[in-house]
C-alpha cells in the first residue's frame, strides 16, 4: 500500500490575510483577519488513480490543488512527493520538480495568453527547460496530436480563435509536455458546454491511462467526480469531511454534509431535490466545533464545541463526523 | 389557457461580420401557472429568447418576423410606453449574474420599496410605507430568508450570492407578475444553493400560481424545474415536450445526444458517448438542420432542407427522421 502513494500530506494548512493588512491598520492597531482556506488536512494520493475533490465555493479544494504543485507555499504543515517533502525545496530543485506536477486551469478563456500562438503556448514550459528548434516543434507537434488538436491547422493560430473545447486541450496539451507524473485538473470541464465535455473527459481518461498519470480533479460536480474518479474527498470550509473509494461514498454517504451535498444535486431521473438549510459560512470567523455545525441536521452538543476527528469507521472509508467517532 | 405564446418568431443580430439568426422560427407556448424549461448550449439563443419576450435586446437585435401574445396582448406592437407598464408585474425577469442585479448604492429595503410602489401605481392604491416594510419581510419569509429584518438594512454587497437572488424573486414577488422569466438564475450559485433556489421557485409555482420560464444550459436543472422542456440548438427549436417524454423517451438525435453525454450521479454508464465537434459559429450556420454535420443519422436530406417542427403524440419534433 505504501508503494502506491505517489503524495501524502501532513496537517497541511494554508492560512491568508483575509484584508490587506497594511501600516495604516498597524497605526489604528486594527487586528488582521485570517482565512484558514486550508486547515489540518492529512491526505494520500494514490499512484495512477484519479482522485476527486468534491467541494462548494470557499472549501479551499482549488487552495488545495495549488499547494500541492507548489503554486503556493503552506503556511504550515509537509507535502511529500515520492517521499521527499516538496515544501523545503528552493531553486533548481523546485524548477526540476515542477516538471513533474503540473495543473489544468479552470477557465480556459482567460488561462491561455491571448496573443501568443498555440504552439507556443503549448511549448513554452519545454522552452524554459533549454529546448529550442526542431527538437521543440517536434514535441509540440506529438503532445498536440495526442490531446486531438491538429497540428498543423492550429499551431500558428492564437486562443481567440478556438473553440472552448480545443482551448482547454490547448491547456492540457501544455501540462503534459513536460512528462508530470502528478496534475491537478482544476473543475476542468465547467466552463464548457454538456456536448464538448464528455470529449474532454474522455480524454482525460485515455491520456491517463497512455501516460500513467496521477490526477487530483477538484471539482464542485459530483456526477464528473463519480464518472472520472477513484477515490473521492469531500471538503468543507478548508476541512476533509470524508474520503474514500468513490462508489461507496456516492452510494452510502456517511457525513450529513456528503448526503446533503449528494441530495442536493440535480440528476436526471430525479423529481425532488433535498438542500440543506443555510449557506456556507464564514471563514473568517468559522465555528468552534464542527464547521457543518449551524447547517447539520443531526447535531449535537458537542459538535459546537469540539471538532471531530478524521477517522477511519469501515474499510478506506475515514468520517470527520461525532456520529461516528467517540466523545 | 395559454399565458404567452410564441409563434415563428425570429431574431438577428447585425454585427460588423455579418447578420446572425440567433433565433430562428420559434413557436411554443406557457400555461398559467406552468413551468418551462429552455434548455441549450451557448450560442443555442435560450438569452436571446428571454431577452425578446422582456423587450430587452440590446440596439443591434432586429425582431425578423413573427409574434408575442402575452395575456392576449402583441407585445411587439405595444409602444415602449405601453409595454413598461407589463414590465414588473406583467412579466419579470431575474438575471444570471446575481451580483449585477441589484443597484449597489441603495439598501435591499428601498429597492424593494420601489417594487411595491409601482405595482400600488398601477392597482391605482397609495402606499403606506410601515404596511409596505411588512409586506416586504412578509415575503422575504416567504423566500427562506433569515433574518429578513437584517438583510432589508444592508447594501447588495453585504449579502451573499443565495441571498441576492432571493432577494430578486422576493422582489418578483411584490410586483405579482403573471410570467416569471428566469435567465440561469442559479448557475453562478453552489449546489446546495441552487437546489434550495430551486425547490423554493416550485413551492411559489404552486402557492402563488405564477408561470416561470426558466433558461438553463443543464439539462438535470431543467427535469427538476420545467414541467416542459423545450431544447433548442443554434437557434432552432428541436423538441419540445412534456418533462417526462423528453426525459424517458428523447426523440431528436441532439436531445438523445445530450441526455447520453452527461454523466450522472444514479447511474454507471460506462463510456460517456461522444457527440463530435463543437456547436456552429451562426455567422455561418450549417445548411438545413443545424445539427446535421454532429448527426450520428444525417441523411441527405438534412443537408437541404430545414426540417418542419411537427407533432407526435404531445411533443413538438423538427427532425427528418420523424413524419413523411
Amino acid at each position: 500500500m505504501v508503494n502506491d502513494v505517489l503524495i501524502r500530506t501532513e496537517n497541511l494548512t494554508k492560512i491568508f490575510l483575509a484584508k490587506s493588512y497594511g501600516i495604516i491598520n498597524r497605526i489604528l492597531r486594527e487586528k488582521p483577519l485570517y482565512v484558514r482556506a486550508v486547515d489540518g488536512v492529512t491526505i494520500e494520493i494514490t499512484r495512477g488513480k484519479t482522485t476527486a475533490v468534491v467541494g462548494e465555493s470557499g472549501s479551499g479544494k482549488t487552495t488545495l490543488g495549488r499547494l500541492l504543485v507548489t503554486l503556493e507555499q503552506p503556511t504550515f504543515g509537509h507535502i511529500y512527493f515520492r517521499d521527499i517533502d516538496i515544501t523545503r525545496l528552493r531553486g533548481k530543485d523546485l524548477h526540476n520538480i515542477r516538471s513533474k506536477l503540473q495543473m489544468v486551469f479552470q477557465d480556459p478563456y482567460s488561462s491561455l495568453n491571448p496573443v501568443m500562438r498555440i504552439k507556443d503556448i503549448i511549448g513554452e514550459p519545454l522552452r524554459n527547460r533549454g529546448i529550442r528548434g526542431k527538437a521543440l516543434e517536434e514535441a509540440v507537434a506529438k503532445i498536440m496530436g495526442e490531446a486531438g488538436l491538429d497540428f498543423s491547422s492550429l499551431a500558428e493560430r492564437r486562443p481567440g480563435e478556438l473553440s472552448g473545447g480545443q482551448r482547454q486541450r490547448v491547456a492540457i496539451a501544455r501540462a503534459l509536455i513536460t512528462n508530470p507524473e502528478f496534475i491537478v485538473l482544476d473543475e476542468p470541464t465547467s466552463a464548457l458546454d454538456a456536448s464538448t465535455q464528455a470529449q474532454v473527459l474522455n480524454l482525460l481518461i485515455e491520456l491517463q491511462v497512455r501516460h500513467e498519470l496521477t490526477y487530483l480533479l477538484i471539482t464542485h460536480n459530483i456526477a464528473v467526480a463519480r464518472y472520472m474518479s477513484d477515490y473521492t474527498m469531500i471538503m468543507y470550509m478548508g476541512k476533509i469531511f470524508e474520503v474514500g473509494e468513490t462508489n461507496t461514498i456516492l452510494k452510502e454517504p456517511q457525513h450529513p454534509y456528503t448526503q446533503a451535498l449528494i441530495e442536493s444535486v440535480p440528476d436526471i431521473g430525479k423529481t425532488e431535490l433535498k438542500p440543506p438549510s443555510g449557506e456556507v459560512g464564514s471563514l473568517v470567523n468559522p465555528p468552534k466545533g464542527c464547521r457543518f455545525y449551524p447547517r447539520c441536521p443531526f447535531r449535537m452538543d458537542i459538535c459546537r464545541e469540539k471538532e471531530p476527528p478524521l477517522i477511519e469507521i469501515k474499510d478506506g472509508i475515514k468520517v470527520a463526523c461525532w456520529l461516528y467517532a467517540k466523545h | 389557457m395559454a399565458l404567452l405564446e410564441i409563434e415563428h418568431l425570429s431574431i438577428m443580430y447585425r454585427t460588423p461580420f455579418g447578420n446572425v439568426s440567433a433565433l430562428d422560427d420559434i413557436s411554443l407556448s406557457v400555461d398559467k401557472g406552468e413551468s418551462l424549461a429552455i434548455v441549450g448550449e451557448s450560442g443555442s439563443g435560450k438569452s436571446t429568447l428571454a431577452l425578446a419576450i422582456a423587450r430587452l435586446l440590446p440596439p443591434n437585435a432586429r425582431y425578423v418576423g413573427g409574434s408575442i401574445i402575452f395575456d392576449g396582448v402583441d407585445i411587439l406592437r405595444l409602444s415602449e410606453t405601453e409595454f413598461r407598464r407589463i414590465r414588473g408585474t406583467g412579466i419579470f425577469m431575474v438575471f444570471q449574474e446575481p451580483a449585477t442585479s441589484l443597484n449597489p448604492v441603495y439598501k435591499v429595503k428601498d429597492q424593494l420599496l420601489e417594487a411595491l410602489r409601482i405595482r400600488y401605481e398601477r392597482e391605482g392604491s397609495v402606499l403606506d410605507e410601515t404596511k409596505a416594510v411588512n409586506e416586504i419581510i412578509g415575503v422575504l419569509k416567504d423566500v427562506r430568508m433569515p433574518d429578513p429584518e437584517l438583510i432589508i438594512e444592508r447594501y447588495p454587497h453585504q449579502l451573499s450570492g443565495g441571498q441576492i437572488q432571493r432577494v430578486m424573486i422576493a422582489m418578483g414577488l411584490l410586483m405579482r407578475p403573471k410570467l416569471y422569466i428566469a435567465d440561469e438564475p442559479t448557475s453562478a450559485l453552489d449546489v446546495t444553493v441552487q437546489a434550495q433556489i430551486l425547490k423554493l421557485l416550485k413551492d411559489l409555482k404552486n402557492e402563488y400560481g405564477i408561470s416561470i420560464l426558466f433558461i438553463t444550459h443543464d439539462i438535470a436543472v431543467a427535469s427538476i424545474i420545467g414541467d416542459k422542456i423545450a431544447v433548442l440548438y443554434a437557434g432552432h427549436l428541436m423538441e419540445l415536450g412534456d418533462m417526462k417524454s423528453i426525459i424517458d423517451n428523447p426523440r431528436h438525435p441532439y436531445t438523445k445526444a445530450l441526455l447520453s453525454s452527461i454523466p450522472r450521479i444514479s447511474k454507471y454508464e460506462g463510456k460517456l458517448p461522444i457527440i463530435g465537434g463543437s456547436v456552429p459559429n451562426l455567422l455561418n450556420p450549417p445548411s438545413g438542420c443545424r445539427f446535421h454535420p454532429r448527426c450520428p443519422y444525417a441523411m441527405d436530406v438534412c443537408k437541404k432542407e430545414v426540417p418542419r417542427l411537427i407533432r407526435i403524440d404531445n411533443t413538438y419534433v423538427r427532425c427528418h427522421l420523424y413524419g413523411q
